[in-house]
This record gives structure tokens, C-alpha cells and sequence, in this order.
């Protein structure tokens, strides 16, 4: 989706990251004081959400730059970090949670390459693994082409030997990274769907095959690679082709570079059906059988859930018996029915993710 | 403008031309025809004089309607002068019964229709607490406007409990085949507020899901429409229809509860002791409770729970 306003902080310095960002936009930024402004401009629009995914705000984060992954209670969480370098998305998936989670929804772009800097290298110091992440508010690669932030965290990261970067995408944005010295510290990851879902529910992502040809690329690269079936949409005809997807993952790539695979079900917090049902009319995503689970959020009724990782994960053992499988935000009765053991005890399934990221990113593996 | 206090003959009203009225019929004006054939008519109609020298009714269709009923022939009104239009003798209509008593949803909707010919939405909320005794908002006039719209039996099912607000105004973005087939669902059921909503929505959704029109959601699926056939009496085929539709909106939910359901009735718990199971099966914890009135029955129900550690189907239940 093309930028068609473009807010700016009155406060942030024009220095090389957002002269080369304005300058790759194309558009003159209206310089702001307050981003009460932006927030006006969006909420008077019939549609904000929308309006929100063609109105750049480029900023500073004046929170918590690196910070835990939210999770839920009830459900297991896989002690994900996030680097917080920007919220909502260019892309429009019918499924997003960030259209009802944030009110309204503001597409940032969280300028400060010093501060992300110093914050990494503080991270760096500790005696500790670090998954980082910067996918859990924003598509880790819609700004790619305009961005000098994907090739500074790549870089930055391949100067260690405790945390692996995770840049979870929708995209094919790799053309800046795909030369790079990256140490094996970052993974490319790609969330993945059947051709029916990306078709009829993620308006302006690339295609699976594209997607799967950009991870291929990677992979010939030295990249390590991810893979996240997050969300799972049941339908009529899902399990075969799930197990297509599967298959085809295999023809572009080797189990050896994939460091972990996760597979959620869509799950959705209450206020995003309205929001779905408005904007993407056509969609029957929340006409499954979901039943409030007990974090409060909808999920398909259990046993759904569990026929249908049961059907995925045998596909994946098939043509992958080692790459590392688990659950985002799954409880112990998927896990033990379906991976037939439960990381129980508290960060667990962290710990387990570590062990992966070291042995595959090679990481201090005495750090674990 | 109204201060003329005449007699005039019955027959020369027209009752059937009925643009003031605001009030539904009411069925049975036996008690009314009865209290005026005791303490005769203590508040005399109002009527319009018409260029013809008959009389259309502003207020009153039911005191003029008991008087037939007791073979009076004449009637003390108050009548308006006769350059009166139509929209002030519309006002005083609603104004009457309002500050009489509050008026009813399908008293309000029928009111704010009839005004709408005359009025905005914005100039009905100014003067909203002076003609309907309450303030409305704007969004509110806009809604009753909507389910005025709404074809027939809509005003009456709402008149009848049959049809909250609520729902009516679901049904409102509706299709008027889909209208037409939910009134007709709601006209052989009586359902709470809450239970309409449900099953619109699940009925919808379903729909939505198979991809076909609400109206042939029962043929297309197969199914025998609960509420064609001469069934039982109205609470229970309401509760058929309801549970026949959740089934269509969850069928694998629905049909794990029963599966589980059978499986406890077959452990043949006593009856004081209940075994539930989970929320919609996302936990794992099931519930035993059972009530005691005194120490032997506490034992009774302990005894019942260990005969029960040798049942198998209560150990496929929790370890399932």
C-alpha cells in the first residue's frame, strides 16, 4: 500500500536514517508537535484503519525500545523479545489483531538507529540467550526498501554471539540483506499460509510461492530460516492443503537451515470481529466454531485445534523429523497430544527455542 | 386551538382514517366499554373538523370505539378549529399520550415516522422532551426510524415482546427476504432478548459460513424446519429451534456435549451428584458436586463416588 501522508516529529533530527527514509517516500513530511495530530487525522476517517495503513508518523519510541513478549495466561508463552522499532503494517490482512489493538492504529516508523544501538549492545553484555524479534507489532520488513534499519540490525547483530535477530515477514523484502555479513545471528522468517488464505484474507502480501522463493534465496545466503503457520484458518479441504503448503516448503528449502517452525490457530480478541466484519465483509474467518477461551480470546474449539496440528505436524515430521516444532500460546493438552510432551515448567519452552537458536546461529552455547 | 367543547354525532367520525393514531389496537376494550357505561366518559376525545362537516380522530380511537361498542350515538369531544394542518394535530396526538403515560417502543416508532414527514431527525431532537416527555437522541431516532421501516409484522412482534429493539435492529441491514424470513421465525417463537440475538446471529453466520441465503438455510442444510410443523406449545418449540440452530452454527461443539453428555448419564451418578464438564471442553477441569442434608447422606454420596473409581466410562470421561 502506497504512503499517501507522511507525519513527521518536529522533535527528531534530520540526520542520514530519516533523510534516506523521506527521500525513498517521496513525499514531503508535515512536520508535527504533538501526535495528537496524527491520531485526529486518522480517527476523522470513515475507515481509520485504513486511512492508518497510507499515513506514515515517523518517530521516536519514547517507550520501552526492548521489552517481553506480551503472552497470555493459561497459555504457553515462547519468551519472545521485541525490538520495537515501529507499529502497525502496510499490508491488510483481514485476521490482523493490530486493527483492534490499537485505538486508533498508527503506522510509526520508530526513527533512532544511536538509541536501538545502544540498547542492543546493553543486551548484548548479558550472560544470557536473546530471541529477538521485531514482528510482533509490524511486519519486520515492510520498510526494507526505504529503510536503512534492516541492514543496521543485521549487522549489528552479527557482532555477537548471545541473541539471534528473528525478522518475521510477509514480504519479500530481502534485497538489502541478502549480501550482508550476518553471522548466522539473524533468521529470516516468513509466516506462512495456504494459497486460499493469502489470496482471500492478506490483501498485499506476497504469494507463498514468492515467499518461499525469497527463503530459498536467503537460504543460499547462509541464512537461517523460520517458518510460522500463525494464524491456522479451518475450512473445509484445510488439511490437505496445509499439507501442500508443507510439501512445497521442502521444495525450496532444507530442514538443516529451518531453526524452529510454530503453528498457532487463528485465535482473535472479541473486539476484532466487528472490525473484521466492517472492513472485510466477504471474509468468514470468525464463522468457525470458537468457543472464549481461557485467556479470555476466541479460539476454534479445542479439538478442531488439535486435529488439525496433528494433521500438520505429521506433514512436517515427514519431510522434517528434527527442525524444532512448537505452539504459540497453546495450552498442555494440545502439546501433549499432539508434540506428546509439555514444556511445563516456567520459560521452558524459551529455553528449548535457545537451545535451537544456539545450535543452529551458533550462539555461546554456554549461555543456555 | 383546542378548546371547543361539542357533542357531535358518532357516525359522522371517520374511524377508519387513522393518521393521528399512534396506538395499536387494543384487542379487548371490554373493561373501557364497562367503566363508561358506569362513570360515563371522563376525558372527551379530540377531533378534527373536515371541510365535509365529518370528524377525523386525533386521540380517543378507543373511547370512540367502546361508545359504539355500548350503542351510544353521540359523543362530547373537543374539537380543533378548522385551520388546524396536520402536522400540529400529529403533535398533539403524541404529546397527549406521552404525558399521559410513557409511551410504548411501537407507540414511540410509529410517532417518529409519522413526524419524519415534517421534521428532520436534528429539529425531532430539539423538541423531543416537550412533545415525547423525554429527550432522544439523534441516533436513537434514527434506529426507530429504521424499524419503522421494517415491513408488517414487525411493529407487532415488537408490540407483542415477540421482537426486542435490539433485534430489530439487526434484522433492519437485512435483505427483505431475510427480513421477512426472521419475522416469520420470530412470530412462532417467544424468545428473550438475548436469545433473538443469538439466534439471528447464528443463523447469519452460518449462513454466511455456507455460503447461502439465511431464507434457504434449513433446505440447503437438509434439515426439517422445527417451526413448519403444528408442534407442541410455543416455549418448547422455542427451545428446539434454538438448539437446532446452535447445532448448525457449532456442530462438532455440539455434538462433543452431547457425546459427553451421554457418557455421564450412562456412569448412572445418583441423582444428588452432578459431574460437569468443562466450559466448551477448553479446560480440562470437570466438576463433582453433590448437596447433603445431613451426615448419612454425606456417606451415601461418598460410597456412590468410590463404586464409581470402577467405571470405566467415568475413566474414559476424565482421561479422555
Amino acid at each position: 500500500m502506497k504512503i499517501e501522508t507522511l507525519f513527521m516529529d518536529n522533535l527528531l533530527p534530520l540526520d542520514d536514517e530519516t533523510e534516506y527514509l523521506i527521500s525513498r517516500i517521496h513525499l514531503k513530511p508535515q512536520k508535527i508537535h504533538d501526535s495528537g495530530e496524527v491520531y485526529d487525522f486518522i480517527n476523522q476517517a470513515d475507515d481509520p484503519v485504513s486511512l492508518a495503513k497510507k499515513t506514515l508518523y515517523i518517530t521516536q519510541n519514547k517507550g520501552a525500545v526492548i521489552r517481553n513478549c506480551p503472552g497470555t495466561c493459561h497459555y504457553t508463552c515462547c519468551d519472545y523479545t521485541i525490538l520495537h522499532t515501529g507499529t502497525f503494517c502496510t499490508m491488510d490482512c483481514a485476521y490482523c489483531i493490530l486493527q483492534a489493538y490499537f485505538h486508533p492504529p498508527v503506522l510509526q516508523y520508530f526513527a533512532g538507529l544511536d538509541q536501538i544501538g545502544q540498547e542492543l549492545q546493553a543486551v548484548f553484555r548479558q550472560n544470557k540467550i536473546f530471541r529477538i524479534g521485531t514482528g510482533e507489532y509490524t511486519d519486520s520488513l515492510i520498510w526494507e526498501k526505504v529503510s536503512l534499519m534492516p541492514e543496521f540490525l543485521v549487522k549489528t547483530f552479527a557482532g555477537q554471539k548471545n541473541s539471534v535477530l528473528e525478522l518475521k515477514t510477509k514480504t519479500v523484502n530481502i534485497e538489502s540483506l541478502i549480501s550482508l555479513d550476518h553471522n548466522e545471528k539473524t533468521i529470516m522468517a516468513w509466516s506462512l499460509n495456504t494459497p486460499e488464505i493469502i489470496r482471500s484474507q492478506e490483501k498485499g502480501t506476497a504469494s507463498l510461492t514468492a515467499r518461499l522463493e525469497a527463503a530459498k534465496q536467503a537460504e543460499s545466503k547462509g541464512y537461517r530460516l523460520a517458518f510460522h503457520f500463525d494464524p491456522i484458518v479451518i475450512y473445509p479441504g484445510c488439511e490437505d492443503q496445509y499439507k501442500k503448503v508443507i510439501q512445497k516448503i521442502f521444495e525450496y528449502v532444507r530442514p538443516e537451515t529451518i531453526v524452529w517452525i510454530s503453528l498457532g490457530t487463528f485465535r482473535f480478541m472479541p473486539g476484532l470481529k466487528a472490525v473484521i466484519e466492517k472492513r472485510f465483509p466477504e471474509s468468514t474467518l470468525c464463522y468457525g466454531e470458537f468457543i472464549q477461551g481461557l485467556d479470555n480470546k476466541m479460539r476454534y474449539f479445542k479439538p478442531l485445534r488439535i486435529h488439525i496440528y496433528k494433521e500438520m505436524i505429521a506433514g512436517l515430521k515427514a519431510y522434517a523429523p528434527d527442525v524444532f516444532l512448537y505452539f504459540c500460546m497453546e495450552d498442555e493438552e494440545v502439546w501433549e497430544k499432539c508434540l506428546g510432551f509439555f514444556p511445563g515448567k516456567e520459560r521452558e519452552l524459551g529455553r528449548l527455542l535457545d537451545q535451537c537458536a544456539a545450535g543452529r546461529c551458533n550462539l555461546n552455547r554456554a549461555l543456555i | 386551538m383546542f378548546d371547543t367543547l361539542r357533542e357531535i354525532h358518532i357516525s359522522d367520525i371517520d374511524i377508519r382514517d387513522e393518521r393521528y393514531r399512534i396506538s395499536p389496537e387494543s384487542e379487548n376494550i371490554s373493561f373501557l366499554s364497562h367503566s363508561i357505561k358506569k362513570m360515563g366518559l371522563m376525558n372527551p376525545p379530540v377531533v378534527r373538523p373536515m371541510d365535509d362537516g365529518k370528524f377525523i380522530l386525533i386521540s380517543g380511537f378507543n373511547r370512540i370505539k367502546a361508545l359504539q361498542q355500548n350503542n351510544e350515538s353521540k359523543v362530547r369531544v373537543r374539537s380543533t378549529d378548522t385551520h388546524i394542518d396536520d402536522y400540529h394535530c400529529l403533535l398533539f396526538a403524541v404529546a397527549t399520550l406521552a404525558f399521559k403515560r410513557p409511551l410504548t417502543q411501537v407507540e414511540l416508532i410509529i410517532s417518529i415516522k409519522r413526524l419524519s414527514r415534517y421534521l428532520d431527525r436534528e429539529d425531532m431532537t430539539k423538541i423531543s422532551s416537550a412533545v415525547f416527555n423525554t429527550q432522544l437522541a439523534q441516533e436513537f431516532i434514527d434506529d426507530l426510524m429504521n424499524i419503522g421501516s421494517l415491513p408488517s409484522p414487525a411493529l407487532k412482534l415488537i408490540h407483542t415482546g415477540q421482537l426486542s429493539l435490539k433485534s430489530a435492529k439487526k434484522l433492519v441491514r437485512l435483505d427483505l427476504d431475510a427480513i421477512s424470513f426472521f419475522l416469520d421465525i420470530f412470530s412462532k417463537i417467544r424468545a428473550s432478548a438475548s436469545v433473538q440475538l443469538e439466534l439471528i446471529q447464528n443463523i447469519l453466520e452460518t449462513s454466511l459460513r455456507e455460503g447461502v441465503h439465511p431464507k434457504s438455510l434449513f433446505q440447503e442444510l437438509n434439515l426439517p424446519n422445527p417451526l413448519d410443523g403444528e408442534t407442541v406449545d410455543m416455549a418448547i418449540r422455542t427451545h428446539h429451534f434454538r438448539t437446532l440452530v446452535f447445532e448448525q452454527r457449532y456442530p462438532v461443539l455440539s455434538r462433543t456435549r452431547q457425546a459427553v453428555q451421554d457418557k455421564i448419564a450412562s456412569v448412572k451418578l445418583p441423582g444428588t451428584i452432578k459431574l460437569i464438564p468443562p466450559e466448551n471442553f477448553e479446560s480440562r477441569k470437570y466438576s463433582i458436586s453433590f448437596t447433603v442434608k445431613n451426615h448419612e447422606e454425606f456417606e451415601k454420596n461418598i460410597q456412590h463416588l468410590t463404586d464409581a473409581l470402577e467405571n470405566m466410562t467415568l475413566r474414559e470421561i476424565l482421561d479422555s
